[in-house]
């Protein structure tokens, strides 16, 4: 295997498409159950894993749990609003408290971009990004594009579609990177307010016109709306943006045969997405979720397992 | 440091744009007066100033300083310390004080603080509104009494179109230079840097230019129908030089300036999420930052400000949406604004001396004294070929080092300041 050479991940913006493909083939070898990798359980053996989600996340903590228990690691959950490890303290400070129990590495969700980037160069430790504000969301897009790899093939020259709230998304934004630099023809789509034109000159489709935007995609990856947010000031209400961007089954007809449909989850039944087109063949969003768990087993053991 | 009541300066370059010399002239100092008769004197040091410049010292027409105590900023020992080194020796101060300058009673104290504790001159503006929150209008005349010398409610801008009239009707009364930071807060609240690509791939709310155009409209606006002198504070949109210099052409009695920042850096300074470039206005675009270049060369921008607001490193140290905007900036504005100028005209000096020392006196109604026989010597002696790295040895020491311009190079330096008589700032003698 290629020595990682990362000390952290961060986002996918600055990773370079081989070590994105390196993760994806990793993650792989878990999911199939490769003998080089067996027993699991003993590849973190000894490591300590700090979950630190200083905002509420349910899936993706659970799925990095299980991860992190599947390689064997000890980890332990620190959540921001509940623990008094880290109440009205400066992410400085409880960097220095989280060192102080010694991690071997650190998961970290903020509401604040960047701040995973702060926190590595406070702390000697692999971080880990689980979501930074709108900024990224990289094991998220890693595992997007891993069953976007697993369905289609591959990624080079397919038609993805990402649609919703662009804006605000920080999967969208990890998704982006990812997928151009596998080369995907990648589409964004949504309503003008949510999605801001300039973002074209990053070589994408920039589309307002959902009929326009799912025809000939090969995958179409939605958004969740975070509508209790956005709604007031970015458009007008649930029931108008489900009537002009949401998937639903009379758009079925418009899609590929073969064309799936990704959700990160939680998904806003009958606002993105129908519940008839979110249970059908097309959906691949439980599949996302099992998938997850080995994309973030495979990024745990490159960034903890393999260091001497 | 030496009080030197008495020496010789020879060989230096005097520019003066109020007199428009520019020419080599001995000045003789006696008893901190100018002379320009060649008398001799006992104690007299005669300093050498061949291929140094001299000119008028800086007016800095936009400096925070929050806390006397100290606890949020730097003290005003510490602020005016550093105005020393960077040539200014007056620095109107932002009414965003603790208190707020929208009572008598503040501004008395705040003044008091700054004539104990200031090495240079501290003036001060009040609020157009108080507590500057756009809501009703403050006691100007009462201010005015107690000691301001202008009125602004920056670093906001009231968002009511009627209170923003009526105060500034109110304040044409006084005479009061009148100070906009044009913003709309509506338009700005929630964000953490400029809006546009960077801002997106970074995943930080932006603040569109329009937030500051459309402030810029009114203020032209109000004051082409008012008839009153309105002063554009901190310009940082390529928009807003081009509404100003339309609203010149036509004669509307409007003023305006740009930070020295503005002119030298953009977006790209917060890439990395550094906190410390999270400047108030936001670092914008490079077509932005050419248009505040073209706006200083062409006359549309009157001046340069430092818009220093200092802030401790603990408060700085933290998540990028979490940081106060501010960044130092009177002890670089000089070399700053220098450099950045310098690849555009040639012998920037006239110009910038200029922007950071005439035209400021001017906006607030200030005299210009410059170099009259027989006044206290108060000028600056400058280096335009110093080499020097602006880091945290050759910074002065206080508690803040929010500055983007850290372990920068920077070709000009003010190598010492008179100031009343005195030299408050050496690194030559």
């Amino acid at each position: 295997m290629k020595k990682w050479q990362h000390n952290s991940l961060l986002g996918l913006e600055y990773l370079p498409a081989e070590d994105i493909k390196q993760i994806l083939d990793l993650a792989k070898s878990f999911k199939e159950g490769d003998a080089d990798l067996l027993p699991t359980d003993s590849l973190l053996r000894g490591k300590r894993v700090i979950n630190l989600f200083m905002e509420p996340s349910t899936r993706t903590r659970i799925a990095f749990e299980i991860a992190t228990k599947s390689l064997g690691a000890d980890v332990i959950s620190i959540m921001g609003e509940a623990s008094s490890l880290t109440k009205g303290e400066t992410l400085h400070d409880t960097a220095m408290n989280v060192q102080a129990l010694g991690a071997h590495g650190i998961i970290l969700r903020h509401s604040s971009p960047g701040s995973p980037l702060l926190l590595s160069e406070m702390v000697q430790v692999p971080i880990i990004n689980a979501g930074d504000g709108s900024h990224e969301h990289p094991s998220q897009a890693l595992l997007d594009i891993f069953t976007l790899r697993e369905k289609l093939g591959s990624i080079e020259g397919k038609k993805i579609t990402i649609l919703g709230d662009i804006l605000f998304s920080r999967v969208a934004r990890s998704n982006l990177w990812g997928l151009m630099k596998l080369g995907a023809k990648v589409t964004l789509a949504g309503p003008s307010t949510l999605l801001p034109d300039e973002v074209a000159s990053l070589g994408v489709k920039v589309s307002h016109n959902l009929h326009n935007a799912i025809e000939s995609a090969d995958a179409i990856m939605l958004l969740r709306i975070q509508h209790e947010r956005q709604q007031a000031s970015h458009f007008p209400s649930l029931s108008e943006y489900s009537k002009m961007f949401g998937l639903n089954k009379p758009l079925d007809k418009l899609l590929k045969r073969e064309a799936i449909i990704l959700h990160p989850g939680p998904i806003n039944r009958g606002v993105e997405i129908d519940s008839e087109l979110a249970d059908s063949s097309k959906s691949v969003i439980l599949q996302q979720v099992r998938n997850g768990i080995f994309v973030r087993m495979a990024i745990l053991y490159l960034l903890i397992g393999r260091k001497p | 440091m030496k009080d030197l009541i008495n020496c010789d300066l020879i060989g230096a370059r005097i520019v003066n744009p109020a007199t428009k010399t520019n020419k080599c002239i001995d000045l003789y100092i006696r008893n901190g007066k100018i002379t320009y008769s060649p008398q001799t004197s006992k104690n007299c040091e005669k300093i050498n100033l061949s291929g140094k410049i001299i000119t008028p010292s800086f007016v800095d027409l936009r400096l925070h300083q929050k806390d006397f105590a100290g606890n949020n900023s730097e003290n005003f020992s510490v602020t005016t310390e550093r105005a020393a080194r960077g040539g200014f020796s007056m620095l109107l101060l932002m009414p965003n004080t603790t208190p707020v300058a929208d009572s008598p009673a503040a501004v008395r104290l705040i003044l008091e603080r700054a004539r104990r504790d200031a090495k240079v001159k501290v003036i001060l503006a009040g609020t157009l509104t108080q507590n500057a929150e756009g809501k009703a209008l403050s006691p100007m005349g009462s201010l005015m009494e107690a000691g301001i010398s202008a009125v602004t409610d920056c670093p906001k801008s009231p968002g009511n179109n009627k209170i923003f009239i009526n105060a500034v009707k109110y304040a044409k009364m006084f005479n009061l230079p009148i100070i906009e930071y044009p913003r709309t807060s509506d338009l700005s609240e929630g964000s953490m840097s400029h809006e546009s690509l960077l801002s997106f791939k970074l995943g930080l709310q932006g603040e569109p230019r329009i937030s500051e155009e459309l402030a810029v409209h009114r203020a032209i606006a109000v004051s082409k129908s008012l008839g009153v002198s309105i002063h554009l504070s901190s310009i940082s949109t390529y928009s807003s030089v081009n509404l100003i210099r339309e609203a010149k052409k036509q004669n509307v009695s409007i003023t305006a300036d740009t930070t020295a920042h503005h002119l030298l850096l953009t977006e790209e300074s917060i890439k990395s999420y550094d906190t410390n470039a999270k400047t108030e206005p936001y670092l914008r675009e490079e077509s932005d930052r050419q248009a505040l270049i073209d706006g200083v060369v062409d006359g549309t921008l009157d001046a340069i400000t430092s818009g220093h607001d200092s802030w401790p490193n603990h408060l700085k140290k933290v998540e990028f949406d979490k940081a106060p905007p501010g960044t130092l900036g009177v002890e670089t504005a000089f070399s700053a604004a220098y450099k950045a100028l310098f690849a555009s005209i040639k012998d920037p000096i006239r110009l910038i001396s200029e922007k950071l020392a005439i035209n400021p006196r001017k906006i607030l109604h200030k005299d210009q004294n410059h170099f009259v026989e027989g006044e206290l010597a108060s000028f600056n002696i400058v280096d335009l070929n110093s080499n020097w790295e602006y880091s945290k040895k050759t910074m002065y020491n206080g508690d803040a080092q929010n500055t983007p311009l850290l372990n920068r190079s920077f070709q000009a330096k003010i190598i010492a300041q008179f100031y009343n008589g005195r030299i408050i700032y050496s690194s030559l003698l």
